[in-house]
């Protein structure tokens, strides 16, 4: 065969190979009406959040004191708030909010956390025992008062929410992933490697990160979900995101006030974000565990 | 055993310091001057310094916290300015009635779990068990302070089957003899039966809407445990024997999927009593989370502080139960525990 | 088979009796609400009260917002009271009036006599009036009152002090002899006597302060946080902050009978829920509900509004002393920039008043010729903008509360219009504390929205600390020597004709200076259960023995 050819084929099989895996991954999710629900459902989210805002062009911002408080309708399909603003173009702004924000918790959660269950599981014991000690101090708070006090405490706003949400994960990562570490560390190819005299860091990076990587995921599929609801809170108390961000939560405080005047869309729509972005999340969370590791073993803490 | 027990007691205490630690310093470095809150508008100069010097606001932090610590221990939790009432007086007051909330949600979830996991499980019908575990999903999701905001327009202001937020009792409704502080219990041990249907009727829905959580989880675990079990040799082995399906779940499944949704049930219980805040801000339930969220709002430190450090205590101290518990109920767990 | 059949049974059973024991208990706990009702307080029932904000501090020396000194004004006696007059345009079937502040009359003190060009006050007391705990209110206990909240420091000094910040305006205070009382300033001070009806000048059980830890310099006293120790219409009967009081019928007082000899009042910090009670008629009068509420209940069976212009307003302030808002012109462009009638309607929708001066209509010394309000014109403040030669674009940070939807909503709105000028505001919702410290910054220097108001409607009093340059409640920094003279001035004039010309002048250079921009004046609203059919309105005074069925 010559090179050409060869090229062609080794092209050719690469595509058969990446149709076959996509109509196989949603053969996949079509069985699964939970898991297909919940694709959808995020994927969606996501749409309104990067696309909706470039399709949608009012303006999230835009106050018509004039137009307040009218019932959804083809012009304001969520309708309108309190200052006239379109609803729908704050939703897919508040998506954009939560979603980004959530994955920036989850990532950061796992980055710090993990390098403390990292250290704690690979350092020494004494190292280990403090750190443990201190994440208990920390786990030994109520996450939302927790969160609350840091975001008193670094000025009120998105940023210092998403930092108070962010440290109530980090114990929750960092004994996931010492205890992960602690097991993969007595699996006997990591013995034998350590006994052949392989650096800490080839260990740590050949051996126990991609072990350790399916418990990661899985959770933090979950905590993404909690991230969302956390910030939710945090917005319904006056504490998250500052006027005039549009995020889910303070959304939901602005519409608890209409609640009983009868403009019950400005709360609703908002609710309904948070409540299919954290039963998506959770969703793929339960199918990835179950698919990573059906047996339970993994997720042991 | 004995330095076990030690062991874990050090770490707890060394948790509950360093809880307090943390909260101390992230309170002390919000901006903001809060005496002139507490004060008024009109407070003269003196006045302002002289209450900064009684908050010892001007002192370093660790010498703040040592005094604080020292005061907390003798019983003085320090007085909340933002609503005029020594901190004890105020958590005496409230913590019934988060309690009594925690309690009743934890029955729901608990009691709740049971039924749908049973329900999902005791046979094998895909559709019941779809919705087990979708209710289940929902659970989860549902923020509590939006869902409870829900309920209130449903079952209150539509169709009227249930009081408003008007807190535990209606407005006129005398409470019943303090015995236990629980307006159910005290109701029902002075035979005033209006009292506790109407107590029972405030408590269904901030219950509900805490307990659904809670009661998600529960499922889950439970279900999964249950589907374990039930699969192990020794049922089969049981129902072999002619044993009857109802008794094989209840006197070898159910026990054994127990134990854990008994333990995660105890962690619960404790995240119960401090995480009521959104919906008791909803429902206008006087209890101590209510407190605490305006206490954090108002920078009024002393209730804070004092409800976080609680809460750590009732945290570390159920963790510890929650340990020996599962020591003392499951022989295995001891005996794993001196391999590793 | 049996046993399953059996235990579905009991389930089932366990559950219906339930259900019934929910249900039926509807009918149980009306009755035992008819029951309750009936026992706990004669043939009239309670009057329940639901009342927002919760209030700090129940201490007559310690009290500052106008709805702590509201909430215990009943419960103690004041020297004097103002006079009545009626609420125009109250609702049908409702004996509504309010406070007459151009009238004093006798309260505990029968009569007085001013003296010595007005530096010397002598007050007639009363005889025969007791405090629950059985000693004689006289005028050691007036005294008592007087001295400790000037010990103290805090909001009760600044009010006895009548509202001068710039030094004790008391010579001497005395109690010469049980029912008299006399008081000597170091110079005339009119504004005393209106000072003299406020709830911090009630007068106080000293035996019940020294059992209770006594008065100590410049501190607070935390028994009194949470206690009265008064001789009012009512006493308190229970407290439990951030939930409930109870009021009962004080049997020694000297004046008429309460209308109800008990009430309940419910703090309830939610406005949904507020609105929720006000609406199914759970609380006879509900005061603190938000004007989105309110204009909600408008036209509904179950309600009364009773609206009443006050003495308080929604401002945006404007730093004097920052560039370039310390240029006339370019202020007052901002003050045609603002739409006031729109945000009258939308944000304080239509309770409200619109002028443009230093005080609002509530002040008797109010004259609309001079306060004309502003008109909103873009255009006219896009040319005063350039007229002023301020450099474009201007970034200001502007600073609100955190909890208060009115002033999210006045900023937001205007934001949105001056950004049209080539303003930029950036928009800080700051905590409570946060709020205090900024706002009170010396020199500002940013925007700020914010609601107030002086406990007395007199000029005098607000000027005194709204307009002197040095005062740290001057929230713009507006300093205007000529104006300040003026007042000085003003405290040796008895001649209200003379008087109403010092305030004419001062609110014309006010308003040509454009200092800060007053939003609307606030109309403050109650809302009453249909039945209830008498109220009286005080700022600073809720006489909750006035109100009822």
């Amino acid at each position: 065969m010559s090179d050409a050819s060869a090229g062609d084929a080794a092209r050719g099989s690469v595509v058969t190979g990446i149709w076959r895996r996509v109509s196989g991954a949603s053969r996949f999710v079509l069985h699964d009406p939970a898991l297909a629900a919940a694709t959808v459902l995020l994927g969606l989210l996501v749409l309104c959040a990067i696309i909706g805002p470039l399709v949608w062009r009012q303006d999230p911002l835009g106050i018509d004191v004039g137009g307040a408080l009218q019932p959804p309708s083809t012009a304001h399909p969520m309708g309108t708030d309190g200052n006239g603003r379109d609803l729908f173009a704050r939703f897919n702004e508040g998506a954009r909010i939560s979603l980004a924000v959530g994955a920036a918790v989850v990532l950061s959660g796992v980055l710090v956390g993990g390098l403390i269950g990292l250290a704690a599981g690979v350092l020494h014991r004494m190292v280990d025992s403090f750190l443990m000690r201190v994440l208990d101090a920390i786990l030994a708070f109520p996450p939302l008062i927790l969160a609350m006090a840091v975001t008193v405490g670094f000025g009120v706003g998105l940023r210092s929410a998403a930092l108070g949400t962010m440290l109530t994960t980090v114990p929750y990562y960092a004994r996931l992933l010492r205890s992960d570490v602690m097991r993969i560390r007595v699996l006997p190819h990591v013995e034998s490697a350590v006994a052949l005299g392989a650096s800490p860091k080839r260990i740590v990076l050949r051996h126990i990160l991609p072990h350790a990587a399916p418990t990661m995921l899985i959770q933090s599929a979950a905590v993404f979900g909690y991230s969302i609801l956390t910030l939710a809170a945090l917005g319904f108390v006056g504490l998250g995101a500052q006027i005039p961000t549009p995020e889910w939560g303070a959304m939901i405080t602005d519409g608890l006030q209409y609640s009983l005047t009868g403009q019950w869309w400005i709360a609703v729509f908002p609710g309904l974000g948070v409540l299919f972005a954290v039963v998506a999340a959770n969703i793929l969370a339960d199918r990835a565990r179950d698919i990573l590791d059906p047996r339970g073993e993994l997720s042991r803490v | 055993m004995l330095r076990l027990i030690a062991g874990r007691l050090a770490g707890a205490l060394f948790s509950i310091f360093g809880a307090s630690i943390v909260s101390f310093a992230v309170l002390r470095i919000a901006p903001g001057d809060p005496t002139r809150l507490f004060l008024g508008d009109f407070a003269s100069e003196e006045a302002l310094t002289q209450l900064r010097q009684d908050l010892g606001l001007g002192d370093p932090i660790y010498v703040q916290y040592v005094d604080y610590m020292r005061d907390f221990l003798r019983g003085d939790w320090g007085f909340a300015y933002s609503v005029g009432q020594p901190v004890t007086t105020q958590l005496e007051s409230r913590l019934p009635a988060t309690i009594e909330l925690g309690l009743y949600a934890f029955i729901f979830a608990f009691v709740g779990a049971l039924v749908l996991a049973l329900l999902a499980t005791y046979r094998h019908r895909p559709l019941v068990d779809g919705s087990v575990r979708a209710v289940s999903f929902f659970g989860l999701g549902t923020p509590p302070f939006w869902f409870s905001f829900i309920a209130q327009i449903v079952f209150f202001e539509r169709l009227s089957v249930l009081p408003g937020p008007d807190g535990r009792l209606s407005l006129a409704t005398v409470p019943p003899p303090t015995l236990t502080h629980l307006y159910t219990v005290d109701a029902l041990l002075a035979g005033q039966l209006g009292t506790f249907a109407d107590a029972v009727s405030h408590l269904f829905l901030p219950a509900v809407t805490l307990g659904l959580a809670p009661l998600a989880f529960l499922v889950r675990l439970l279900r999964a445990n249950l589907l374990e079990v039930s699969r192990e040799p020794f049922i089969v082995v049981a129902r072999s024997k002619g044993l009857g399906r109802w008794t094989a779940f209840s006197r070898h499944a159910l026990p054994n999927a127990f134990l854990p949704t008994l333990t995660a049930g105890g962690l619960l219980l404790g995240q119960l009593l401090a995480g009521s805040v959104l919906v008791e801000k909803v429902f206008n339930w006087p209890g101590v989370g209510a407190l605490v969220t305006d206490g954090i709002l108002r920078q009024d430190f002393a209730v804070v502080q004092a409800f976080i450090l609680l809460s750590a205590f009732v945290y570390v101290l159920v963790n510890l139960v929650v340990d020996m518990l599962y020591g003392v109920i499951d022989p295995r767990v001891r005996v794993r525990r001196n391999l590793t | 088979m049996r046993s399953r059949r059996s235990r579905v049974r009991i389930v089932v059973g366990a559950l219906t009796v339930l259900a019934v024991a929910v249900c039926g208990a509807g009918g149980t706990f009306a009755a035992n609400d008819a029951v309750v009702r009936a026992a706990a307080s004669g043939a009239e029932g309670p009057l329940v009260i639901n009342y927002t904000p919760t209030p700090i501090t129940l201490d007559p020396a310690m009290v500052c917002s106008l709805e702590d000194d509201g909430f215990i004004s009943s419960l103690y006696v004041t020297l004097v009271k103002y006079g009545d007059k009626p609420i125009p345009g109250a609702p049908a079937g409702v004996r509504a009036t309010q406070e007459d502040t151009t009238k004093f009359r006798p309260y505990l003190a029968r009569s007085w006599k001013v003296t010595n060009g007005g530096k010397t006050y002598t007050f007639k007391l009363r005889t025969g009036t007791k405090f629950p705990s059985g000693r004689p209110v006289d005028a050691s206990a007036v005294k008592f009152s007087f001295d400790r909240n000037l010990k103290i420091g805090a909001c009760g000094a600044y009010f006895t002090n009548a509202g001068q910040t710039t030094g004790n305006i008391f010579k001497s205070i005395t109690a010469p002899n049980p029912t008299t009382f006399v008081i000597r300033l170091t110079r005339p001070e009119p504004l005393i006597m209106h000072s003299l009806t406020q709830a911090h000048l009630g007068i106080v059980d000293p035996g019940v302060v020294n059992a209770n830890g006594g008065v100590q310099k410049g501190k607070p006293n935390p028994w009194m946080a949470s206690h009265a120790a008064g001789s009012g219409p009512y006493v308190l009967r229970s407290y439990e902050p951030g939930r409930q009081a109870v009021f009962v019928a004080n049997p020694s007082y000297f004046g008429p009978k309460p209308r109800h000899s008990t009430v309940i009042v419910n703090f309830i910090p939610s406005d949904p829920t507020l609105l929720l009670q006000a609406r199914t008629g759970k609380a006879d009068i509900t005061v603190g509900l938000t004007k989105k509420s309110v204009s909600s209940l408008k036209g509904k069976s179950c309600c009364d509004i009773v609206a009443v212009d006050t003495a308080s307003w929604q401002l945006i302030g404007l730093p004097n002393k920052v560039p370039p808002f310390n240029n006339r012109r370019f202020r007052e462009a901002l003050t045609y920039a603002v739409p006031y009638q729109d945000i009258l309607n939308k944000v304080a929708f239509g309770y409200g008043k619109l002028y443009y001066g230093p005080y609002p209509p509530a002040f008797p010394s109010f004259r609309a010729s001079i306060a004309r309000p502003r008109a909103f014109d873009l255009d006219r403040a896009k040319r005063l903008v350039a007229q002023s030669g301020a450099k474009l674009p201007i970034n200001v940070d502007m600073v609100i509360r955190e909890g208060v939807l009115d002033q999210e909503q006045i900023a937001t709105i205007v934001q949105g219009e001056w950004r049209q000028l080539g303003v930029n505001i950036r928009i800080r919702k700051l905590s409570s504390a946060e709020y205090e410290k900024a706002i009170y910054a010396t020199p500002n220097k940013t925007l700020l929205v914010r609601f107030d108001g002086p406990s007395v409607t007199e000029p005098a009093w607000l000027l005194e600390y709204d307009l002197r340059c040095v005062s740290i409640f001057n929230t713009s920094d507006y300093c205007n020597a000529r104006a300040e003279a003026l007042i000085n001035r003003a405290r040796t004039i008895t001649s209200p004709a003379a008087r109403q010309k010092i305030w004419d002048d001062i609110a014309r250079m006010w308003v040509r200076d454009s200092p800060r921009i007053p939003v609307y004046a606030d109309t403050k609203t109650f809302v009453l259960k249909k039945g209830v059919r008498y109220f009286h309105f005080a700022q600073d005074n809720f006489d909750f023995n006035r109100w009822g069925k």
